[in-house]
């Protein structure tokens, strides 16, 4: 984090080196996190270069209280609902209230399938995850890609999509389950 | 026994239970084999989502960004170089003068706007002048221009090509006279 902190100072000093470092370190992660949302990889890596730009124009207004990461992810979130609002795609949008409920009430499922296990051979369902994933609602997709695939804790996301931590916890659930249960319809 | 909850699972498997809720959830899975399994399959898919390959990024995708921002720096800061250069070309000639002169800055800038001034209703005018006859002397020259080369053709239609010839060596001969006479006129002129 600290060096994130010392490559911001410098980049604002003009230090180009400095930003095409911090390029270097994040555009794997977000290029990751724009692919799963847009389900297009050159459409991620166009989304990721409007991204950096963003960010290079507004680095002055980063505070360096906050982890730069999350700093990052949040201009990469509010791009994608940008683009969403403009091409009117009808994706389940953050703005769109869910239930968040007691999660074991929401989503009835069947938990305790003897061969559960044995269904999720790593190498073979991976493109059947990446398919599934594509069928979530847009708004629980996002949460459940930062969770799972970027990594960001509960805390970390609450701070990227300023929502509470319990309800970034059970949206995360919720995405979880309904990956689970088109997987499991999946033939 | 009551089953674990699918979100407890979760919770769980990702270290996000506290101390004395970790205990509780670890205790009934050693009691509980379904519960174990259900574990085993959530975890199975944790580690199949984590481990989804990374997106292929092109190896230049960095320095394409940063040409781009290049790119879009540039034209935003194109007019300071020129700008930054004539103010400096003007400050310049501003110190040149007032070391050369020694007349003060407010002197030397209310001298160079009567002089502009001076030059602005000066040129004008002439301007003005030159605008409004142009046309009426390129159409005298033109009529004229024209008439010289019809009658020229005319003459060279109606002579022998021998005649033209003569002509023009009487021209040439005649011409030839003429600057060695003005010459000698003006070392005529010089002598006591």
């Amino acid at each position: 984090m600290n060096d994130d902190i010392r490559l911001v100072r410098k980049a604002l000093k003009g230090d180009r080196k400095a930003f095409e470092m911090i390029v270097l370190r994040y555009q794997q992660p977000l290029v990751n996190y724009l692919a799963r949302m847009t389900g297009e990889r050159e459409a991620a890596l166009d989304f990721a270069q409007d991204v950096f730009l963003k960010a290079y124009s507004s680095l002055d207004s980063y505070r360096p209280s906050f982890k730069f990461s999350t700093w990052l992810f949040k201009i990469a979130s509010n791009h994608m609902i940008d683009h969403w609002r403009k091409k009117r795609i009808a994706a389940v949008s953050l703005d769109q209230p869910f239930d968040d409920d007691e999660p074991s009430r929401l989503i009835q499922v069947e938990d305790h399938e003897p061969s559960v296990a044995r269904k999720y051979e790593l190498a073979e369902i991976r493109g059947r995850i990446e398919g599934a994933l594509r069928e979530i609602p847009a708004g629980l997709r996002e949460l459940f890609v930062l969770r799972h695939i970027n990594e960001f804790s509960y805390e970390e996301i609450a701070d990227i999509k300023g929502l509470p931590v319990g309800t970034v916890k059970n949206r995360v659930f919720q995405a979880k389950e309904t990956l689970r249960r088109r997987l499991e319809a999946a033939p | 026994m009551t089953c674990l909850r699918p979100d407890i699972l979760d919770l769980y498997l990702e270290g996000e239970l506290d101390a004395t809720e970790r205990r509780e959830c670890q205790a009934h899975l050693d009691a509980c084999p379904d519960c174990r399994r259900a574990l085993a399959g959530r975890r199975a898919l944790d580690e199949a989502v984590a481990d989804l390959p990374p997106v292929e990024i092109p190896p230049d995708f960095a320095a394409r960004i940063m040409e781009r921002l290049t790119a879009e720096e540039a034209p935003a800061r194109a007019w300071l170089a020129p700008a930054a250069a004539a103010t400096g070309l003007l400050l310049a000639g501003f110190l040149g003068v007032y070391l050369a002169t020694g007349q003060s800055l407010m002197g030397l800038l209310m001298s160079l706007g009567r002089a502009f001034m001076g030059f602005i209703s000066l040129v004008v005018p002439l301007l003005a002048k030159v605008l409004k006859l142009f046309p009426v002397f390129a159409k005298v020259v033109w009529e004229i221009a024209g008439a010289l080369l019809r009658g020229l053709g005319v003459l060279s239609s109606s002579l022998k090509p021998e005649a033209v010839g003569l002509i023009l060596a009487a021209g040439f001969v005649l011409a030839v006279l003429t600057v060695f006479g003005l010459k000698t006129i003006e070392s005529l002129g010089r002598k006591p």
